[in-house]
């Protein structure tokens, strides 16, 4: 499907069994149509090297030697790497890395689609593999990358959660007021901060009372922190597995809430 | 009201103010993604937007109700596009929720859970309860605390098609009778401590209740339009009414 004509299709990608809505804006979808590229193409490419070369081969030979190149940015030269890895994680190592080295939140912004898709992938699927004894690129250079990625997603998830802020403080019925919005600002920083590999969001909403509210849910295990003008941020735990349930009101981040949001992120991938 | 398989009332409901639906009937509840930030976020399902655009949530116009109740419509009285139009018409109307009415009933607050909590809540509302008839402040707070949900026929302002068909939720969030039953008798942290004993609970209806969601059909606006022109002019009530 070429996309650019009728408004962009909804895509999404699969890795790890979980499926990933990737959402283009028009701007976008024209560019990408315009190079000739497909949208699907892009996912296609991906998941069929997420899942190992599509083809199911023996074990002997999904582990290859390849080369992975950090660097290349003229401040940065270029370190080289010998890598014995499978195919599908020796191809993110390849494109991935190369097309997502040096990111800043500038080139993650929504107008590059393709280097956004890869360092969520990179972070996905990539991340354990690095600290495996099979991978074994230098240390210092692999947590420079993850941070660069980490420190430019959370900015770029950032600006699109302002834009999501502005739009329901502008809202015609029941809009939020700018005080809560502002708390939701300040909590949804202090609750990325927390969550492991720094991509692990919470889904807001604002109610028709005008009152944010901040979702993390996973198998059973729930989280919600609800924002109202002129009360405490109400906090709510429910983890059905564990029989366990917990409730706070507090402006602050709960200890509680920090540890319920790892395992929601760690439960979210299982 | 219950009907079986054979009742009298399974293809025509006939709705009576404040009485409960049959067990075995669909409700729905519109609701509005404008509200909701990140909806196709990887691994979100359907009850994590109706938590967080708050559609479990009581509207202002719900809370102000008799009794108080989460506006909902009886899918075999009232349709998609006849619900939208009874609730103005608006574009940012674009989702809805369905739930049938015996999964409703069936949920319950822990009381292993809650047991505790709830009784310290009802005995220090007692205690502060000097000045009020004892027995119909006790039963309202009972009622309050420990009667399960349910669903109910209830009128509505809005006039056209469907109308009829206008239903609720009771007994989900009854926050402000709770702190009207507190008012100024309790020292200000045990006041909060016991509102913070209420909401949870109340949390855990509203996440039992979106859990029983049982799906989600987005709402066109052009679809409820072409229903517009079909049955001519409808009167849309005020703003007031509720989702």
């Amino acid at each position: 499907m070429v996309i650019g004509q009728g408004g962009p299709p909804p895509i999404s990608v699969i890795v790890g069994g979980k499926r990933y809505p990737v959402r283009l804006s028009a701007k976008l979808a024209q560019s990408i149509a315009s190079s000739g590229l497909t949208v699907e193409n892009i996912a296609a490419r991906i998941q069929e090297h997420v899942a190992g070369g599509g083809t199911p081969r023996p074990q002997k030979s999904t582990h290859r030697t390849g080369i992975v190149r950090f660097g290349g940015h003229r401040s940065r030269p270029k370190q080289s790497v010998t890598v014995d890895a499978p195919s599908g994680e020796r191809f993110f190592a390849r494109y991935t890395i190369s097309l997502v080295s040096l990111p800043s939140h500038k080139s993650l912004q929504p107008g590059t689609l393709e280097r956004r898709l890869k360092a969520r992938v990179f972070i996905l699927e990539l991340s354990p593999t690095f600290s495996g004894e099979k991978l074994a690129p230098p240390a210092s250079v692999v947590e420079q990358y993850r941070a660069n990625v980490f420190k430019a997603l959370r900015k770029s998830e950032e600006a699109e959660h302002r834009t999501y802020l502005d739009r329901v403080t502008a809202l015609g019925e029941s809009p939020v007021p700018d005080a809560v919005a502002l708390r939701g600002l300040d909590l949804w920083r202090s609750c990325v901060s927390r969550s492991p590999k720094g991509i692990f969001l919470p889904v807001a909403g604002a109610t028709d009372s005008g009152h944010l509210i901040y979702t993390w849910d996973a198998k059973g295990i729930h989280l919600e922190a609800e924002l109202a003008d002129g009360r405490l941020t109400e906090w709510y735990y429910q983890n059905d597995k564990k029989n366990d349930i917990w409730y706070e009101n507090t402006d602050e981040v709960p200890v509680l809430a920090g540890a319920a949001i790892r395992e929601i992120a760690e439960a979210s991938t299982r | 009201m219950k009907t079986t398989a054979q009742g009298p009332f399974r293809d025509a409901p006939i709705p009576f103010h404040d009485t409960p639906l049959p067990d075995d009937l669909t409700v729905f509840r519109v609701g509005s993604s404008v509200r909701i930030d990140k909806e196709t976020r990887p691994g979100q399902e359907t009850h994590i937007a109706l938590i967080a655009g708050g559609v479990v949530q009581m509207t202002t116009a719900d809370e102000k109700g008799r009794p108080p109740h989460l506006s909902m419509w009886c899918r075999q009285l009232t349709t998609p596009e006849q619900a939208w139009l009874l609730l103005g018409g608006r574009v940012t109307n674009d989702c809805l929720y369905e739930f049938v009415v015996d999964d409703v009933r069936a949920i319950r607050i822990d009381p292993n859970k809650w047991a505790n909590d709830l009784k310290k809540f009802v005995d220090l509302a007692m205690a502060s309860a000097n000045d009020e008839d004892r027995s119909n402040f006790h039963a309202r707070l009972m009622k309050a605390v420990y009667e399960p949900m349910d669903v109910r026929w209830f009128d509505t302002d809005a006039k056209g098609p469907g109308a009829e068909g206008h239903a609720g939720v009771t007994n989900l969030d009854m926050e402000r009778d709770i702190e009207g039953v507190f008012g100024d008798r309790l020292p200000e942290k045990k006041a909060s401590e016991l509102k913070g004993i209420w909401t949870a609970s109340r949390k855990q209806l509203r996440l039992g209740l979106a859990r029983a969601a049982s799906g989600r059909i987005t709402l066109s606006a052009p679809q409820a339009q072409s229903a517009h022109e079909a049955e001519g002019e409808v009167n849309v009530g005020s703003s007031s009414v509720a989702h």
